[in-house]
Parts: C-alpha cells; structure tokens; sequence
C-alpha cells in the first residue's frame, strides 16, 4: 500500500487515482475536524471541501519532505482560522448548541463534551483536540501549530486537567443548555 | 511532591498515555505508575478522559463534499511550472507595466538614434561612393530645416559674445556674419548659422535668449525623393563608367574610335562629380540647419554728444570751403575733359546750323525786294 506521500508524489506526476485514495483516506477525518469545531453542519462540509480544493490546486508546491498528513491537517486549520476572522467581522450570531448527529450514541454526552471543550483555553483547546480527535502524534501537533513538542506535551497536560475538572463540575442540565 | 521524591512529570505520564514515549523510558514509567499510586490515578484519569472524548462522534459528510472536491479534481490542472498564481499574476504585471511605461522612451530613443545613424549612414555611404561602392538609400526622411530670428538686444555687446559661445557649445559654425556700427544710430549684427540638426532645438533655446524675439520663422523642407533620384542617378553615372572603362580596356579599335571612347568617360565622369558635389550639399544641409539671425541693438539717441568750440566750428568751416572748392575746380576740370570733346563738336554744329539759317534768312529778304 502506498504512503500518503507516494500516493501525492503520484497524483503530482498526473495519476488523478491516487488524490481519489487520498481523499477517501481523510475525507471523514476533515470533516470530523471542522464539524467539531463549528456549529453549522453545511459550512463544516462547505470548508473540508475547500481545505481538499486547497490542497488540489497548490499540489506544485507540495514537497514530500513534509508528512502528508500534517500538510493537510495545516491547510485545515488555516481555512478555519480564515472561516473564525471572517466570522468575527461579520459579527456572527453563534448557535447556542450544535446540531447533533442523528448517529450520535449519546447526544447528551456528546453536548456535555462539547461545552467543556468550549470553555477550554482556546490553545490548550486546540492540541488537546488534534490529538484526541484527530489522532496526531506530538511532533505532527508541534509542526501543525509551529510550537516546540514541549510545549505541546503541557498544554496536553493542562488541557486534561482542566477538562477533567471541567467535565466534574458540569451539572447535567447544564450540558442541555 | 518534588523532582526528587517523583521522578516522572505529569507531561511525561501524558506522553505515556498517549504512547508518544521511547521503548526505554515506556517501561521506566509504567514501572513507576504501578507502583505509585498518584501516577496510576493520572493515567487512568486520562485514558478515561480520552474515551469519554470519543464518545463524541459526528456522522459522515454528506455526498456533496465528494461530489465537488471529485469535480475539482477531474478538471484539467493548472500548471504554472512551479510558481504561485500570485506570482505569476505579479510577473504578468511587471511585464505589462515594462511594455507600456518602460518599453516606449526606450523606443523612442532608439528611433533617435537610428535617425542619427541613419544621417551617418547616408554620409558614410558618400564616401564608400567615392571608391565605387553603391550608395545606400536613407533610411528617414530628409529634412532641411531653416530658421529666422529677429530680435532686440540692449546689451549688444554680451549679445555678440553669447552667440559665439553658443555656436561652439552646440557644435556648429558661423556661415557668415555681418556687423554695422555707425555713429549715431544703433548696431546691427547679421548671421547665418549652422547648428547640427539633432541640436537644433536646443540652440534655439539658447539663442533666444540673446534678446527679446520680435520675429521668428521656421520652414522645413522634405528633400527624400530628391536625394533618392540623386543616389539613383549617380549609381548609373558610375555603372555607365565602368562600363566604358571596360569597353575602353578590352576592345581595341582605331585611334579615332579611342579617343571618342575617352571624350564619352570625361564627359560622365564631369557628370559623377557634379552629382557629388550635389550630394555633399544636401548631406551637409540636412545634417546642419540653417538659423539666420538679426539682432539690433535698442536705439537711444545720444543726449550728451560733445559740441565743437567756435574756433573749430571756423576752422572747419575754412577747410571744408577749401576742400569744397578744390573739389568743384577739380569737379569742372573733369568734367571739360571727360564732356569737352562731344560739347565742342556739339556746340559747333549747332553754331553752323544757325550761320546756315541766318544766311538763308538773309537771302529771302533780299528777293522779296525785288
């Protein structure tokens, strides 16, 4: 099986097969990744599109001595940060709760997660959920972020501490509002 | 709990649980965290952590998200062999902007130049002629230019040494010039000028400001075709000679036929040099223009003109009147000498014609007596 960067490499030299692998390799990963992160389910699918059709037309400047992954996980968080500034000069409303999944095992639970992650400082927030979610090792959260991995393994720390405690206090009615 | 008394920090507990540690140090703290039971209770805190996290999990994207990154994707590619859109869009603006600002004075100058070189060309081709190489044609149009300024000066003087400066500044030469200064009435300077034509505007300029302009005339004449015919008329010239110097120099034939065939090469070689001569001047008359310039100094009557003493107006007068009747005397004596001759034959003529008549007057009067 080809590695996310042979399968570039190909798609690089033409071969439009191996961007279909790609894509099939990470569409629910990015999906996953902006939907966690934003309210609106159709902006969500609107912006991994975008993050794919970033990738797809800046392919010549992609260069195998990054990791695949990490390239992309990048892009993503580029687009989402453009998506949050966008947000904030247009001064945009924010839902109170986000439309859950129908496949949801537990929506209460799912919500009680949600919230205490809101309340997270935003960049402990952000390692904590690349790693959780998204199944980024330290040194892919560093280079993502442009950190050094120590720093990423305290926030990782603090971001624990702090849900945890979060996730304690949270009354149950609370994780309905 | 220090360092000492704990040797694993709770970043490394994290490592741990996340599996981000080496072999080595994997074992060193799963070693420690079944033994302390602070440790285990961090590492169990975050692995329960981590799995109520994945509780949370969201329902795969819709088709559409295929459907346009697919579209994309089938769509031919964009190659831009390497470079960003953003700098090609740049590159294609700094182009644009060499092309329609940069591009133009530089062809302009080039035009110049090639005009310049082209005046060069036609002299140089004048000389390769001489040695019997066919002259070129001119590659712009030919234009003798001619100027006329008039003006005033007060400083007339400072006047006549700017125009000398300014003809030397300029390259060219003073064709001719002319200065009056009579007593009791105002200087006046005329010149012809010749400025090289690609200074021409500039010396304009200059002289100009030898005084206040009063009249100013400028002509341009086109002399293209005149010179073309010209070329054209000399390079036949110049066939038709070594024609006969051919002919002169293979066929032999009587003395007679010779020396007509030397008298025939005279006459067109009279011909090839006239026609030089007539090149050279409109060579030199496109390549120089021709300024005329007149300048006047400004007029002030004298206020202040010294008057003669009494004694000198008298003693002038004497030697005016001497001179004035030496003059007349010497004014008769050339007139009897140059007039006397034809007065004499005139005046005796006359005298008989009337002693002919008063004899005729006599005679009828003496019959009507009878």
């Amino acid at each position: 099986m080809l590695t996310d960067e042979q399968l570039m490499m190909e798609y690089k030299s033409g071969k439009a097969w191996a961007f279909e692998q790609l894509f099939g390799r990470y569409r629910n990963s990015i999906y996953g990744f902006f939907r966690r992160r934003l309210t609106d389910v159709a902006r969500a699918e609107d912006l991994a599109q975008e993050t794919f059709i970033v990738i797809l037309r800046g392919t010549e400047r992609y260069e195998a001595k990054a990791k695949f992954r990490t390239y992309l996980y990048a892009v993503a968080l580029k687009v989402l940060w453009t998506e949050r500034r966008k947000g904030l000069r247009e001064n945009r409303a924010r839902e109170a709760v986000a439309e859950l999944s129908e496949e949801s095992t537990n929506p209460v639970a799912s919500i009680c997660i949600r919230n205490a992650l809101e309340r997270l400082d935003p960049q402990h927030r952000e390692v904590l959920m690349l790693r959780e979610y998204e199944q980024l090792p330290y040194d892919e959260i560093a280079d993502v972020l442009k950190i050094p991995v120590n720093t990423v393994r305290s926030r990782i720390f603090r971001a624990r501490s702090e849900l945890k405690a979060l996730l304690e206090t949270q009354p149950a009615g609370e994780a309905l509002r | 709990m220090s360092r000492l008394e704990h040797p694993v920090s709770k970043e490394q507990l994290m490592a741990f649980v996340d599996g981000e540690l080496p072999e080595a140090e994997l074992s060193e703290i799963a070693e420690h965290a079944r033994t302390c039971p602070e440790c285990a209770a961090i590492v169990g805190d975050a692995r329960r952590l981590s799995r109520r996290l994945a509780e949370w999990k969201v329902e795969e994207p819709a088709e559409r998200v295929s459907e346009r990154v697919l579209e994309v994707l089938r769509q031919p590619r964009r190659r831009w062999f390497g470079m960003s859109p953003v700098f090609v869009l740049g590159a294609a603006f700094v182009a644009l902007l060499f092309v329609f600002v940069v591009l133009p004075p530089s062809l302009l100058r080039s035009r110049q130049a090639a005009q310049n070189s082209a005046v060069q060309e036609v002299s140089h081709g004048q000389q390769g002629q001489r040695s019997g190489v066919i002259g070129t044609k001119p590659t712009s149009p030919m234009v003798i230019r001619t100027v006329t300024l008039t003006m005033i000066t007060r400083e007339f003087d400072t006047a006549r040494r700017r125009l000398d400066m300014i003809v030397m500044q300029f390259q060219g030469y003073v064709d001719r010039l002319t200065l009056t200064a009579n007593p009791g009435s105002a200087r006046r300077l005329s010149a012809t000028l010749r400025l090289p034509a690609g200074q021409t505007d500039s010396g304009l300029d200059a002289l100009k400001k030898l005084g206040q302009l009063t009249d100013e005339a400028q002509s341009s004449s086109d002399i293209t075709s005149q010179y073309v015919d010209l070329n054209a008329r000399l390079v036949n010239a110049r066939n038709s000679e070594q024609r006969l110097l051919g002919l002169l120099r293979d066929r032999t034939g009587n003395l007679q036929d010779v020396v007509a065939m030397e008298r025939e090469i005279a006459s067109v070689r009279e011909n090839i040099e006239r026609m030089e001569v007539q090149q050279n001047d409109l060579n030199n008359k496109v390549r120089y223009s021709t300024i005329q310039i007149e300048l006047t100094e400004e007029y002030r009557a004298q206020l202040e003109q010294p008057t003669p003493g009494t004694g000198a107006q008298l003693r002038n007068a004497f030697v005016d009147g001497l001179r004035s009747a030496a003059d007349n005397t010497l004014g008769i004596a050339v007139f009897l000498l140059r007039y006397g001759p034809a007065l004499l034959i005139w005046i005796t003529c006359v005298a008989g014609l009337a002693f002919v008549l008063w004899l005729a007057r006599r005679r009828v009067g003496r019959f009507s007596i009878l």
